[in-house]
């Protein structure tokens, strides 16, 4: 009894919070070491034998390749890190300059070497993907968070009918993917009379094949082929990215609208009475207080468009080749058609590990822009 | 910490441990004392709409007659049913029947989802008789899979379909040209038509020859009738960089590149823009006579017809589908013997006939042909009666694991062919990636 009475507080506690950790526990965190333990098996709907790491070898073709082209991702993060902590705090920069510069180069050096091997020993469909993904992701994030910006900026100032268009922004957000994709890839038709080629006629330019076509989006706005991965993402895969940026934009601009409500206005007063232009109250003031939102749209917003899949999957086409299987799709592809359920798991991981790498990169980046206390 | 890890550690212990679903085992002697009376079982389809509706009246008949409820449901297409019943192997929630072909019944059966359907056939009490076995002919043959040891029954045939031409014959009389029999006499009118215009065309669509569904039986059926095939059962590989492929691949490439013929622009637009008389040719499967004739006389209301794929062989060489029904693994007896029941009665003489002319399928059991309904849907549909005429051209695209996935690449190979890639590379690396799938597909 006195043992009851001694730690009441504390069992009262744990009684409180047994619901949630039984229910994290067998939907967050169990599937996450399930997946790590399928993958290490031959798994077509039932377990078979053991594999150890042979289906990470296949993917990744070289398993150390693939440590190393991590390694190379994390000492770019270093490299920015080590500059960034430092640069203030020492007279002389030249030494940190060149420092940070060459763990940069060793970084891009080992990420290349390490990549070229593993696309040729290894699953250069689920490789490409990864890289198809980044295209999505980054191109995706980076023009939701600046139109959101804009959008928010704009509906910041006394405008009449404010909270209709707010309602407006949402709508894309609130369409279900499926319904949404499925429109689009009416509206990015190949046929010349689709309702994209029919815009883009009346200012003169010629029809595009848009989900049709598989040329990296560089060939068809400059005429110029590259080669790699600065040729870009398919005007295909262009056409799914502007589907995400219709459809999350507006969502971007509601939360970023929210964050320049909570700046306080007498910092504006301040700067005003200061003779800042509107720019400078905008780079100096505004972005600085947003940084923790646009951090938080940031993170979140790699993570949701690195898993991105319902509408991608919808606007696929035959004629687009490989250009549009990002890595969810093929995951999708190896687990649900293929039925290889251990492989997908195993390229599962490698996706959680290259989020993982990207979330410690965008902290690296962001933090010291997140707290202005 | 350490307790809640141990925690966590015990729980996963036992999850992982959990056993799959074991299925009964499936004896002689367990089918015959059976009893599927009062049995509810699970059809999944591929097809909606009015066939749907159609077959869930048939199960509405059968559950009157026969006391066994069928609940026919809808899965999405093919590949979707598969899957489906794949992921749901060795769990009681599996289809007790589905509609598929051989290669996903090889694929079902590799993996224990899919059972052999020969105890269920030899049960005196349950199964078929010899008659029955000999009005199926060759469509009772078909459904068993040397493949594997033991040669199991893995598919019960209800329908026959072949790929077919659709074509614009009104148009085709306007440019005074005859049904194309070769692949070059297919070109040229494909190309007059890209050039000309039909009098009753709907709307201001460009003229098109052919439009082109780049899935994989349109890919096989081009092949066979260059007098290929796209798998050597002999040495149990893919041989899509054949001769005869790259041949007809290359009649392709040369249709396409002078704008004759195109890559398909949406799901059935091919069917939508014949209907409405802006392109000639399409190919399909003679189970979408229906679709076909709707379109045409929703749009441009004339002529039309279906012919044999246009041949470089002596005798034509049609695709032709075996689909048909491949009972899962639920581990009930008794459920498993009540759809063997349904099975048996929505191939019987006068469902196979009624079924054919619901859906334009052919009909699997010869005693079929003199049904009157067949009799009066050959004399009101000429395109029907000629499509059934078609069926013994008829040759099979391959029945083994792993096939599903490999026509998802055919269909990115074939597209990107049209869309003017090299040929003879696009068939290399797609004949290895095909074989790397099936390699994959039947390793232990």
């Amino acid at each position: 009894m006195n043992f009851f009475r001694k730690y009441s507080n504390q069992i009262t506690g744990y009684i409180f919070i047994t619901p949630a950790v039984l229910l994290i526990s067998l939907f967050g965190i169990f599937p996450v070491f399930f997946g790590f333990y399928m993958s290490f098996h031959k798994w077509k709907v039932f377990k078979g034998r053991f594999l150890g790491f042979e289906n990470y070898q296949r993917i990744l073709g070289d398993i150390s390749s693939f440590w190393i082209f991590v390694s190379g991702l994390l000492l770019l993060i270093f490299s920015y890190w080590i500059w960034s902590e430092y640069k203030d705090k020492i007279k002389n920069k030249i030494p940190l300059s060149i420092f940070s510069l060459l763990i940069l180069f060793l970084g891009l050096f080992l990420i290349n070497s390490s990549w070229a091997k593993m696309v040729s020993l290894g699953d250069d469909d689920f490789l490409y993907s990864i890289i198809y993904t980044f295209y999505y992701s980054f191109l995706t994030i980076t023009s939701e968070v600046g139109f959101g910006l804009i959008i928010a900026f704009a509906l910041y100032q006394k405008l009449k009918g404010k909270q209709f268009f707010q309602n407006i922004l949402l709508l894309p957000y609130i369409t279900p993917a499926v319904m949404g994709a499925a429109v689009f890839f009416i509206i990015f038709g190949k046929a010349e009379n689709s309702l994209l080629n029919e815009l883009i006629g009346l200012f003169g330019f010629d029809p595009q094949l848009w989900l049709f076509d598989k040329r990296p989006i560089t060939e068809v706005l400059f005429g110029i082929k590259i080669n790699g991965f600065l040729a870009g993402p398919s005007l295909a895969l262009t056409s799914a990215i502007i589907y995400g940026i219709w459809s999350y934009t507006g969502y971007y601009a509601i939360i970023l609208l929210a964050g320049l409500s909570i700046i306080p206005t007498d910092l504006y007063e301040a700067a005003k009475a200061e003779g800042a232009s509107r720019w400078q109250t905008f780079i100096k003031i505004t972005i600085p207080l947003l940084m923790p939102i646009i951090f938080f749209l940031l993170l979140t917003g790699f993570i949701n468009t690195f898993q991105a899949f319902n509408h991608i999957y919808v606007m696929q086409t035959s004629s687009a080749g490989d250009t549009m299987d990002v890595v969810t799709v093929e995951i999708f592809d190896h687990f649900w058609d293929r039925v290889k359920f251990g492989y997908a798991a195993a390229e599962g991981v490698v996706l959680f590990i290259l989020l993982n790498v990207l979330a410690i990169s965008q902290f690296i980046f962001f933090r010291k822009r997140l707290n202005y206390d | 910490m350490k307790k809640f890890i141990l925690f966590l550690t015990i729980i996963f212990s036992y999850l992982f441990s959990i056993p799959v679903f074991a299925a009964g085992h499936i004896t002689a002697e367990a089918i015959e004392n059976a009893n599927p009376i009062g049995q509810e079982i699970n059809f999944w389809v591929q097809y909606s709409d009015s066939r749907l509706e159609a077959m869930q009246a048939r199960a509405e008949r059968f559950e009157k007659g026969y006391g066994i409820k069928v609940n026919v449901i809808y899965k999405g297409h093919y590949g979707k049913v598969q899957s489906a019943m794949m992921t749901s192997a060795g769990t009681s929630d599996i289809g007790d029947v589905a509609r598929g072909y051989g290669n996903a019944a090889a694929d079902m059966y590799f993996i224990g989802a899919s059972i052999d359907q020969t105890p269920f056939a030899n049960s005196p009490k349950w199964g078929v008789t010899q008659a029955d076995i000999d009005d199926w002919g060759a469509n009772w043959t078909v459904g068993f899979s040397p493949y594997f040891d033991g040669n199991p029954k893995l598919l019960h045939e209800v329908g026959k379909s072949i790929e077919v031409v659709y074509y614009n014959n009104d148009w085709l009389n306007e440019l005074g040209l005859k049904e194309p029999e070769t692949p070059a006499e297919f070109a040229q009118a494909a190309c007059a038509a890209t050039n000309s215009v039909y009098s009753k065309r709907i709307g201001d669509t460009a003229s098109l020859g052919y439009e082109i569904d780049t899935d994989a039986s349109n890919f096989a059926a081009w092949v066979f009738a260059h007098g290929g095939d796209v798998f050597d059962y002999e040495n149990g590989q893919y041989t899509f960089n054949s001769s005869e492929a790259i041949a007809a691949m290359e009649f392709i490439q040369g249709m396409s590149s002078l704008g004759c013929a195109q890559v398909t622009r949406g799901k059935y637009s091919d069917q939508q823009y014949l209907g409405l008389g802006s392109v000639m040719f399409a190919l399909g499967s003679t189970s979408g006579i229906t679709y076909f004739q709707k379109a045409i006389e929703e749009g441009y209301n004339g002529n039309w017809q279906v012919s044999k794929v246009p041949h470089t062989t002596s005798n034509p060489v049609l695709n032709l589908y075996g689909g048909g029904l491949i009972m899962g693994d639920t581990g009930n007896i008794d459920r498993m013997v009540a759809t063997y029941q349904w099975m048996k009665f929505i191939s019987n003489t006068n469902n196979s006939a009624v079924w054919s002319t619901e859906s334009g399928y052919g009909f699997v059991r010869q005693s079929s042909a003199n049904h009157p309904l067949i009799v009066e849907k050959r004399n009101s549909l000429p395109q029907y009666n000629r499509s059934l005429g078609l069926i013994q051209y008829g040759k099979g695209e391959p029945s083994v694991p792993g096939y599903y996935s490999v026509r998802g690449e055919v269909e990115k190979a074939y597209a990107a062919i049209i869309n003017g890639e090299d040929i003879n590379s696009t068939l290399d690396n797609l004949n290895d990636e095909a074989n790397a799938i099936l390699a994959d597909a039947i390793a232990q």
